[in-house]
């Protein structure tokens, strides 16, 4: 800084002038030391005047001031020094002396003027300070005159634009801005003395930059302007990020928000911007979609302008030349196609323009594609930044893959786990409900919620019955085990139970332990009512059957019966009556043989001896023939034809005529007990009653190997006749007597039974509105009991 | 009731010991002319030219079956009792046989003695007072023919 700049400050400033003796004692000073030390002069006169020096400064002070004594100087010699006033602070003070020499050389005195320059001694420090800074910084700083010609600059000045001071003082226009960025700024400093905003500097090699630029007026303390002083900061690099992060922003962005390939239109907008915010020029920007599921592949193409659409690519040519960039996975650079053309494109191409330069940057499903009429349009850097372009929208096109992907297989999952079919219940270890299929409202009346908020909800809607199976099931479940066709009830919220067969199936965390337990089920009621109505209907037919071949053979019996009946009636009434006759005849004879000849009846006499024999004779030919009469008679109202013919019978006459047909089973082995009691006669079906007494009966004497009792009796139980038929036989396993009523259920072997006959029997005292029990003991025998309602339930007559 | 002629009796079967059996008896116990047949046929022959009063006859035989047998009886000699006999047990059929022929009485083999031939004797009776009736009403109507012939005579010689 020039000395004529401070002047000014020394003008103002007071001096303090003194005089020392020869001991430097101060013998005089002037009275500016009260107002710039603070001390009277009192205080100061004969105290030394190196007293008044800093400390460390005192011995620089007494060395030159014994120096200038020691070479008699009798010059004015201005030294500095600091002070220290009466407060104890510190100035810098100038001193002019001059020494005074007696006659015989010997110092006298001397005299000064002392000056206080503690300001400007901080100014020149502040300035020197500043001036560091400046030619440290960073930022360009650079001074011109009010003409705006440049007065001085920094070092990172004469960096960022590339020119010397000299240089750019000597140049006659600013070339470093625009003209019209000039302008700007000289507007504004004439405005507002000031400056502040981004201008674009031109560097000496030609490079555009982008600068934060800020200026301002150094004035005068009267105003006037003198410089002006500007900093400069180069933004390019920071616009630059700023940008790049900006166009992959929105570039992302617009990413996110496709859905398909129509939205590409969308995302080419932006990446045109982006690629003109980046400054790369090129005549067509577009993407190349390849399908490669197709055999050729097929491509379809899209340019970058608005409207463009989709193009099928039809020529064989295109395709290859994009498949086979696309395979080799980066990017294909023809610089100048007048030059090198490998995919034979340079005629295709510049139909509509003057094609040099084409760049193929691959991405997951094509390419994006560049050209110019340019050679050589395309930096490396431009091509780092291309290939970070294509990296985006492979993540797009592979998003829109997933997003397809997962709508479809999420859509899956749903149908299928919301189906009708089944609901899926999914819990944790704990028994907790983590998912429950909103169907389960269709199917319980219960909504999902109901699970959510109570974990035992199960125990209160599974039939009790079944509670045990599915807690079981869901334990086993826990445990690692899958099972299926686990039948419970579940009741729905009207109280009627469902039937459902559940799959249980663990799943598995990564560690191997189960992290949910997932429940499938299905609705079975259906099924469980089809299956116990095709029970019902297998049973009823083959009742049906046997029912059938039951009548059947009753039928063929009856007919059997009254064909034998009717043969041996034929001879046996014959002999009935004949004996008779005969009766009647030797009746007559011996009346005429006692009337004419009395002497002959006589005992001893020959003919009454025969007619003797004829009376023996007699006698058993008419046993003989009761008897055979009395069989036939049994066998026909056994057999009787009448059995649809609903009328009062008695019981006991049936159970006779039963016991007839099996004596010749039972005599000299079975002993047969009746022991009938009062019944009355029964409204009933005879013939058909007959043929479960003759059933039972069978099976008692059946029972009873060797030799044994069948009892028979008969009583009157509260409006029911009950006729108990014990025999002392082998006796029914207790495993088998559930199910000795089955029709086709047989111990007997095939051949021997036709498993029918008990179950006709129930069915027939069904129809007369009674039953059939049956206890029994293995080795004891067994005893069944016919109840028969005396007055039958009015009902239709069956046949 | 007053008879001079012993009342003719047929039976037919196609069994020889039912007819032996059945003639054996009414020959000892009774004074009716008994005649028996082993063919239906026969049968018919000797009743169309015979004066009978009452025929019992077999249900089921070979050659015409009982029900038939009687129906044709009844076509000939409407006012002879019809008996069947029968072995056979079903009596649906045997009473359905006996209201479409218009049979007197229905027996069951084997028969008891004693009520046959009371079954027999109603039968006798009821044929001969079905015949003295005829007569009768056969008498009447000679009586109002000849009256008829009286007026017609009374007539003329008025006239």
């Amino acid at each position: 800084m020039p000395a004529d700049k401070l002047s000014s400050v020394f003008e103002r400033d007071p001096e303090i002038v003194y005089v020392t003796d020869a001991e430097a004692r101060l013998t005089s000073i002037s009275d500016t030391a009260g107002s710039l030390l603070g001390f009277t002069q009192a205080e100061l006169l004969g105290r030394s005047m190196f007293d008044l020096v800093h400390p460390d400064d005192r011995a620089t002070a007494i060395a030159g001031f014994q120096e200038s004594v020691r070479r008699g100087d009798t010059e004015v010699r201005t030294v500095e020094a600091r002070l220290i006033d009466k407060s104890g602070a510190t100035h810098f003070f100038e001193m002019h002396r001059r020494l005074h020499f007696a006659a015989d050389g010997s110092l006298s005195g001397a005299e000064g003027i002392a000056r206080d320059v503690t300001q400007s001694r901080r100014l020149q420090e502040q300035l020197r300070l500043y001036q560091a800074i400046i030619t440290a910084s960073a930022d360009a700083v650079a001074i011109f005159d009010c003409d705006g010609n440049f007065v001085e600059h920094n070092p990172a000045h004469e960096k960022l634009l590339g020119y010397s001071l000299a240089q750019l003082r000597d140049a006659a226009k600013p070339t470093w801005c625009s003209p019209e960025d000039a302008d700007r700024i000289a507007t504004s400093l004439q405005a507002s003395g000031g400056f502040r905003g981004e201008v674009a500097a031109l560097t000496k090699d030609g490079r555009r930059l982008h600068i934060d630029l800020s200026m301002f007026a150094v004035m005068t303390d009267s105003g006037e302007t003198r410089r002006f002083v500007g900093f400069a900061r180069d933004q390019t690099e920071r616009k630059r990020e700023d940008q790049h992060r900006q166009v992959f922003q929105q570039l992302r962005e617009q990413v996110l928000m496709m859905q398909g390939e129509a939205d590409l239109e969308g995302v080419l907008t932006v990446l045109e911007d982006g690629l003109h915010a980046f400054g790369i020029h090129y005549q067509n920007c577009g993407i190349n979609l390849l399908d490669l599921s197709t055999d050729p592949p097929s491509m379809r193409s899209r340019s970058s302008k608005p409207g463009g659409g989709w193009i099928e690519s039809n020529t064989a040519r295109a395709v290859r030349a994009v498949h086979e960039m696309w395979q080799r996975g980066e990017p294909t650079y023809r610089r100048d196609l007048h030059v090198d053309d490998p995919f034979d494109e340079r005629r295709y191409l510049q139909t509509h323009a003057p094609i040099r330069a084409v760049v193929d940057l691959p991405f997951s499903h094509g390419t994006l594609a560049l050209n110019s009429t340019s050679a050589d349009a395309f930096s490396d850097a431009d091509l780092v930044l291309l290939q970070e372009i294509a990296g985006v929208l492979s993540s797009s096109f592979q998003r829109i893959d997933d997003l397809r992907r997962l709508a479809l297989s999420e859509a899956r999952y749903r149908t299928l786990i919301e189906t009708p079919d089944f609901i899926v219940l999914l819990l944790d270890p704990a028994g907790n409900y983590v998912y429950v299929t909103p169907r389960v409202q269709e199917w319980l009346g219960l909504s999902p919620e109901d699970f959510y908020a109570d974990p035992t909800i199960g125990e209160r809607i599974i039939h009790p019955d079944d509670v045990e199976i599915a807690t079981a099931a869901f334990q086993r479940g826990v445990a690692g085990e899958a099972q299926q066709g686990v039948e419970y009830r579940w009741r729905r919220a009207g109280g009627e139970y469902r039937w459902a067969s559940g799959g249980v199936y663990p799943i598995l965390a990564e560690d191997g332990a189960v992290h949910t337990v997932q429940i499938v089920i299905h609705d079975v009621t259906r099924l469980k009512d089809l299956i116990e109505a095709s029970e019902r209907a297998n049973r009823e037919l083959l009742e049906t059957q046997a029912r059938l071949v039951q009548s059947d053979k009753m039928a063929a019996l009856g007919n059997l019966v009254a064909g034998i009946a009717h043969e041996i009636n034929t001879p046996v009434g014959a002999i009935h009556s004949m004996h008779d006759t005969l009766v009647r005849a030797v009746g007559k004879l011996k009346a005429t043989i006692e009337e004419q000849y009395p002497e002959c009846c006589r005992e001893g006499n020959p003919l009454a001896k025969a007619l003797k024999v004829i009376d023996d004779s007699n006698r058993v030919i008419e046993a003989g023939s009761a008897r055979v009469t009395t069989i036939v008679r049994s066998l026909r109202n056994f057999a009787r034809l009448d059995q649809a013919e609903r009328k009062e019978a008695n019981l006991h006459a049936g159970l006779d005529d039963s016991l007839m047909l099996i004596h010749h089973d039972t005599k000299n082995r079975v002993e047969i007990v009746r022991d009938y009691g009062e019944i009355p006669e029964v409204l009933c079906y005879p013939g058909r009653l007959n043929q479960v007494f003759l059933n039972i009966l069978n099976n008692a004497q059946q029972a009873i190997s060797a030799s044994g009792t069948i009892t028979v009796s008969t009583r009157v139980v509260g409006g029911e006749a009950h006729v108990v038929i014990a025999d002392t036989g082998s006796g029914i396993p207790e495993e088998s007597l559930s199910r000795i009523f089955d029709p086709g259920y047989t111990t007997k072997g095939i051949g021997v039974g036709t498993g029918l006959g008990l179950s006709i029997c129930y069915q027939i005292m069904e129809d007369h509105g009674g039953h059939i029990d049956v206890a029994s003991k293995v080795g004891q025998g067994t005893t069944v009991t016919i109840v028969l309602p005396l007055v039958p339930p009015d009902r239709e007559e069956t046949t | 009731m007053s008879t001079n002629l012993p009342a003719t009796v047929v039976i037919v079967d196609d069994e020889e010991m039912v007819l032996t059996s059945l003639s054996s008896f009414l020959t000892l116990e009774t004074d009716y002319a008994v005649h028996t047949f082993l063919s239906p046929t026969a049968a018919l022959e000797f009743v169309g030219a015979n004066e009978v009063s009452l025929i019992i006859s077999d249900y089921l035989m070979p050659e015409m079956d009982g029900i038939s047998f009687l129906a044709r009886v009844r076509e000939i000699k409407p006012d002879v009792t019809r008996i069947i006999l029968t072995g056979y047990a079903d009596k649906e059929n045997a009473i359905k046989a006996i209201n479409e022929v218009g049979l007197f009485q229905y027996v069951e083999k084997p028969w008891d003695n004693d009520n046959l031939q009371i079954v027999i004797r109603n039968g006798i009776e009821k044929q001969q007072l079905l015949a003295s009736l005829r007569a009768k009403v056969d008498e009447i109507n000679r009586a109002y023919a000849g009256l008829q012939k009286i007026q017609t005579d009374i007539l003329k010689t008025f006239s």
